[in-house]
């Protein structure tokens, strides 16, 4: 081969390893979330309470133990504004807050009972940031709950295709007169 | 002969321009071009292969990070398709 060629070729080959990380047109994005998680371990924790407050387990599993605070944090860093964001860390503090001040302890310490009342305070409180909170976190929980596999699989029974047609069924005598 | 252009107008001039290969436009085209005219279909995003790029078809609800609604980022970076009820998680990877 021609040794101008050659060189000709290597330039390009140089030219397109330097240029094409540059045409990299995909859209994925790392999520921040995964690298730093913006909830403090106390405040996932209190969330967990929160949420299994909501739902409590009773013959079924509560809402912490199908881990919708998990799904609940994940919405709110991925899908929604950094107010969102912002109101969910603080009404998580206001909660602590309140728990102490009200029953002198913290939010898992206290009985059932007395952390409905914290919650419905949050819910019914004459600040708009607690009434938010509260609306948010709920929500977020009903969602993540009621679209849990184990809920789908066991109380919905969630079918990809509905309405099966069964031709051929075995027909009851009695069912007939 | 030098390349001048000017059939320039007239190359990018069509009868008919179909916007979206959808199941509506992909026939409308079919019967344009079959009737012999000029026709220019838009489509937008990647080439989709039959069964190979439907890789949500089988998907649980549960399964979906998100429960199937729009992360911000992906709406930030493609605020007019985001708006359309068929754009959310389950599909989002036909952009």
């Amino acid at each position: 081969m021609n040794r101008r060629v050659v060189i000709r070729n290597m330039a390009l080959a140089v030219t397109g390893l330097v240029l094409l990380p540059g045409c990299d047109l995909s859209t994925k994005k790392a999520v921040a979330h995964e690298l730093q998680p913006y909830l403090s371990p106390s405040q996932e924790g209190l969330l967990a309470q929160v949420v299994d407050t909501i739902i409590p387990a009773t013959d079924t599993p509560g809402a912490k133990d199908l881990n919708v605070h998990l799904f609940v944090q994940k919405m709110v860093t991925d899908c929604y504004e950094k107010e969102a964001q912002e109101n969910l860390v603080n009404g998580l503090e206001a909660l602590k807050t309140k728990a102490k001040k009200a029953h002198g302890k913290a939010f898992d310490a206290c009985s059932t009972a007395e952390r409905i009342a914290l919650l419905r305070g949050m819910e019914q409180s004459g600040e708009a940031m607690e009434q938010e909170f509260y609306k948010l976190v709920k929500g977020l929980t009903v969602q993540g709950y009621m679209s849990s596999e184990y809920v789908m699989m066991n109380l919905t029974h969630y079918e990809a295709v509905p309405g099966h047609y069964y031709g051929c069924v075995p027909v009851n005598s009695k069912t007939l007169s | 002969m030098a390349n001048l252009a000017i059939d320039a107008v007239k190359g990018m001039t069509y009868d008919a321009i179909v916007i979206g290969s959808g199941i509506s436009g992909g026939w409308a085209a079919k019967e344009l071009t079959g009737h012999g005219l000029k026709t220019l279909v838009l489509e937008r995003g990647k080439d989709v292969k039959h069964i190979k790029d439907y890789p949500t078809t089988t998907t649980n609800p549960w399964e979906f990070e998100h429960r199937n609604q729009l992360t911000l980022d992906v709406k930030k970076d493609n605020p007019i398709i985001s708006k359309c009820y068929a754009f959310y998680e389950g599909t989002e990877h036909f952009l």
